[in-house]
């Protein structure tokens, strides 16, 4: 009775807020206190089961933060599911990349795709430069799902990740709903790569037979003529 | 580092190295084959921690020009001066760089060289309307200084999280030099900047430098000169300067700001999914390219049954590519394994040109992962790439790493398939990896569900029962035969020839099969031999008629999605206001939205294999199916199959075509004029006298040929099987209709012998 379902999320943000710290928590349930810094991207899987049974498989593109990177990043959000954008509550400059990056995936990302916004490091709200409210108002103004996180305490990380679990099936298009029978991950979209005709190996194969065939109608034309 | 081995032991170790590259018999290329065959360190303990490292890439990477070029010797001498110039010059750009505008230097910043703290030095010429922190003015030094803290601040961020598990790079120290170093080649390479990874790279050369460095100068040696502690970040800079020479280029990167202009009139209401406008790009990282090359032509050329798993499977070479390149294989391997992987590649090849080749030599080493593998699998094995397990009993051979350069300067020197067997066999000799690629768990690995776009136009289901078809038959016999000569090593030439045999057989019996009379000047349009092109070895090139039938399929394409766009157009002209089911025509135009951005990525991507389904919307396909069968009847009751590319699409807007020959044959009421006149000496009636007079048409009738009637008719012929090939195919000769007809009337005396 369990369904299954498969997603392609991508988490996105500025260098050093704390992505692939998030990762690691929501996968592992790790911590670090030094995380090097990510190059190109990193991809892991981690399922997520709901009350109802349901298994969601999350296939997830942890990407690099460093701005000069962002005209690699469609390659890593096209056809994701869902995106958990990043923000570190202690630099209110992150907090503008992350609208950035928004603005980025309600243009460029696939329509469907559900965004959570997450405020990181809320274990270091001391030094918060991002108040709760502002974020929140922000989020409900664009219709993003939002919470403040904290890697290092593991405060809110599994939450907002079966927060997100909860919402896809509901929102994605019909055909993600059969889980595994889309597979989200780029090669089921625009096949590039599609490998022309198997059989035709075969061909060879075939004309041999009709040579063959060929020869027999010229008998067969022979035995006619031969009638006549 | 090591606390128990003592100053004069560490000289010691360290002399050995000193002498054996200084020797007076040592030339350059005496050392490089030392580096080759692991001779040249000392690596004994197995740790990140090699002494004389440092001194081996000061060799190869810094000495002067010479050096270079083979059989020269280099005198100690001549690397100290290189290294004395470059020191000086990395103290003078240093402190120059870190002077604020008001002649102070950070707190604690040294110069190079200098022992103690910079003093200040004043300037007593200050104009402080302009040179002020404060002042607004434009040129205001301070501005550019601001900004250079900004850089410094960005790049701090990255060093102190450089390699996290390695205490060395904890200790502040060490962490504000390779900030200058790093600081101090972003502000020299403004265009390049600092990216993300630089650190990763300097972060090693930093370390050998220092393991090696030595701190006072009691010994007058030019060891002590040559690893000067006082000059660690120096000399890392110049180390890193030497490689950033060739690795700057997987760093380059132009923002395009232009990727999201294109206003299009319909985004205006429409949130179209524009995945493929980001590739509308005049601007390709040299990343991006050399990432491509790798996977489609050096990796292509090598071992294509890889990269044909590779590119089936939809994965971009840049997931892996980018990290391995920027980085330099830090990742890839442990510190100490990736380390010595640089020993050997900054002797052999200090211009980096064979790293693309290691990429290479590594996807061939998991190759067993990656063929049977799944994307999933595939990405994987890519990214978190295995370290090949060692049999125990293996310690005099080769280390894996600098396995990969000798494999990689094979591969480079001969980029054949040959050279890439010799490295999967190489593999297994020396690293015990199987040469025999294991079975994928679910589906053969050879057969997948492969389908051609024209197949897929004539009829869904025809694609699907030809590709259910039973393995077999001469190519795949000889597709066996090519592999194991490759496993056995054979020669190129013979290799060369089997497949030269290989692809001539379908041309020879073609050609056999073609009527005296026939034109051969009739354009390819329908003869599908595609399999040639696939299974043609990339060293060949392209022959004329494999041209033509490409352009032909291309206008074939291009006419469809003519067909396609005209659909979409004229969906989304219909008025919503005016229509009855307005609900319905929403769905419609977003469908056609949908197949307008499929046509789009066609376009864009140059999509050769075009799926009809994505073309048009549901209910106008089955539109569209429904009426194509018509016509397919017609013709089946006609005994003519008349394949044609744009066939089965009954277009309501005429295209012009220039060639009316064929196009003339494959409209429909030429088909039955010609039919109309075949019909009578074919018709079964007439036929029935002999049972091999079934064979003349049987190419025309569709599976409805009682097998059993045909005289030894070659393997199995289940009902599937005959149809896939008899029906309609467009990829046989006989049943072309460009042919059909003519061959037709000269069936009786196809080759003219009976005259």
């Amino acid at each position: 009775m369990s369904k299954q379902f498969q997603f392609k999320l991508v988490l996105l943000g500025e260098s050093a807020v704390g992505k692939s710290s998030l990762v690691l928590r929501f996968v592992k349930d790790q911590f670090d206190d030094y995380r090097e810094s990510t190059i190109g991207a990193a991809f892991l899987t981690q399922t997520v089961t709901l009350e109802d049974q349901t298994t969601v498989k999350f296939e997830i593109w942890d990407t690099a933060g460093q701005e000069r990177y962002k005209s690699l990043a469609p390659m890593y959000y096209r056809n994701a599911n869902c995106a958990v954008v990043v923000y570190d509550i202690t630099q209110s400059a992150s907090l503008e990349k992350a609208r950035n990056w928004i603005r980025e995936l309600q243009r460029q990302a696939d329509p469907s795709i559900v965004i959570a916004l997450c405020g990181n490091k809320s274990d270091l709200s001391a030094r918060r430069q991002v108040s709760e409210e502002e974020a929140k108002k922000y989020a409900e103004e664009e219709g993003l799902m939002w919470a403040e996180t904290s890697a290092k305490t593991g405060e809110g990380v599994s939450e907002i990740f079966t927060a997100i679990a909860k919402k896809l099936p509901l929102t994605a298009p019909p055909s993600a709903r059969t889980g595994a029978g889309r597979a989200p991950t780029g090669p089921k979209s625009v096949d590039l790569n599609k490998q022309p005709a198997g059989q035709n190996s075969n061909e060879p194969y075939w004309l041999f037979i009709k040579v063959i065939h060929q020869l027999y109608s010229i008998n067969s034309y022979a035995y006619n003529k031969s009638l006549s | 580092m090591n606390p128990s081995r003592t100053h004069s032991a560490k000289f010691q170790a360290f002399k050995k190295v000193y002498d054996h590259l200084f020797h007076s018999t040592s030339s350059v290329s005496k050392i490089r084959d030392s580096a080759l065959a692991d001779r040249l360190l000392d690596y004994t303990n197995d740790s990140m921690e090699v002494l004389g490292r440092s001194l081996v890439w000061k060799y190869f990477l810094i000495a002067d020009e010479p050096l270079k070029s083979t059989s020269n010797v280099v005198k100690p001498e001549t690397l100290l001066r290189s290294l004395q110039s470059s020191r000086k010059r990395y103290a003078d750009l240093l402190s120059q760089k870190m002077i604020a505008p008001d002649g102070s230097y950070p707190e604690g910043f040294v110069v190079p060289g200098c022992s103690s703290p910079s003093p200040r030095r004043d300037n007593p010429f200050l104009d402080l309307e302009r040179n002020n922190p404060l002042s607004l003015h434009n040129d205001n030094p301070w501005t550019e200084w601001f900004a250079a803290q900004e850089l410094r601040k960005m790049i701090a961020q990255d060093v102190e999280r450089t390699f996290p598990e390695i205490d060395f790079f904890r200790n502040t120290g060490v962490q504000d030099q390779l900030t200058n170093v790093l600081f101090l080649y972003s502000s020299m390479n403004t265009s390049t900047g600092y990216r993300q990874g630089m650190h990763e790279l300097l972060a090693p050369l930093y370390y050998a430098v220092d393991v090696d460095s030595l701190l006072d100068t009691h010994e007058s040696h030019l060891i002590s000169e040559l690893c000067s502690k006082i000059w660690v970040a120096a000399d890392a800079w110049a180390l890193f300067e030497s490689i950033m020479c060739f690795a700057s280029r997987w760093y380059e990167w132009r923002e395009n700001p232009s990727t999201y202009a294109l206003p299009s009139p319909l985004s205006n209401h429409v949130q179209l999914n524009p995945d493929g406008q980001a590739q509308i790009k005049p601007y390709i990282a040299p990343i991006v390219q050399d990432c491509n090359q790798i996977q489609a032509t050096l990796l292509h050329t090598t071992d294509p049954l890889l990269w044909k798993h590779l590119q089936s499977s939809g994965l971009e070479p840049q997931i892996y590519g980018i990290r391995w390149l920027r980085l330099l294989f830090t990742r890839e391997f442990s510190m100490s394994d990736a380390m010595r992987l640089w020993d050997v590649l900054f002797a052999c090849d200090p211009t980096l040109d064979v790293v693309p080749w290691v990429c290479v030599a590594m996807l061939i080493r998991i190759r067993n992962l990656l063929i049977p593998g799944d994307y999933t699998v595939q990405l994987t094995s890519l990214l978190r790439y295995p370290t090949p397990v060692l049999p125990l009993d293996s310690t005099n051979t080769v280390h894996h790493t600098s396995l990969l350069i000798r494999q990689a300067l094979a591969l480079q020197l001969a980029p054949t398939p040959s050279t890439g067997v010799s490295v999967v066999a190489e593999n297994r000799n020396l690293l015990d990896i199987p040469m025999e690629v294991p079975e994928p768990p679910s589906t053969s690995r050879r057969k997948g569900p492969q389908f051609t776009a024209t197949r897929n136009r004539s009829s869904p289901t025809h694609a699907r029962q030809q590709s259910s078809q039973p393995p077999g038959g001469l190519p795949e016999m000889l597709g066996g035969l090519f592999e194991r000569g490759e496993s056995l090593n054979i020669n190129k030439t013979l290799m060369s020839a089997v497949t030269e045999l290989k692809r001539n057989i379908p041309e020879l019996a073609a050609s056999f099969v073609r009527s005296p009379l026939q034109s051969p000047s009739i354009p390819m349009t329908v003869e599908r031999q595609s399999q040639q092109s696939d299974e043609r070895p990339p060293w060949e090139p392209k022959s004329r008629r494999e041209l033509e039938r490409e352009m032909a399929e291309l206008r074939a394409n291009d006419k469809l999605l003519g067909e396609s766009l005209s659909w979409v157009v004229d969906t989304l002209l219909q008025d919503e206001d005016t229509s009855q089911d307005p609900q319905r025509l929403k769905k419609r135009k977003q469908e056609a939205l949908e197949s307008l951005s499929y046509v789009r990525d066609v376009l864009i991507n140059g999509i050769t294999e075009i799926e009809d389904e994505r073309l048009y919307g549901e209910a106008e396909l089955a539109n569209r199916k429904y009426k194509a069968r018509e016509p397919t009847q017609a013709r089946e009751a006609s005994l003519v199959h008349a394949h044609t590319l744009e066939m089965p699409k009954p277009a309501p807007a005429p295209v012009a075509d220039t060639r009316p020959r064929i196009s003339g044959n494959n409209r429909g009421h030429t088909t039955a004029i010609s039919s109309s006149s075949l019909n009578a000496p074919w018709s079964p009636n007439t036929a029935r006298l002999a049972p091999w007079n079934y064979t003349k048409s049987s190419f025309s009738i569709d599976g409805s040929l009682p097998a059993t009637t045909l005289p030894r008719l070659p393997p199995p012929t289940s009902d599937n099987f005959q149809r896939s090939h008899i029906g309609p195919g467009p990829s046989q000769v006989i049943s072309s209709p460009t042919k059909a007809p003519p061959k037709r009337d000269r069936t009786p005396d196809p080759l003219g012998v009976l005259k």
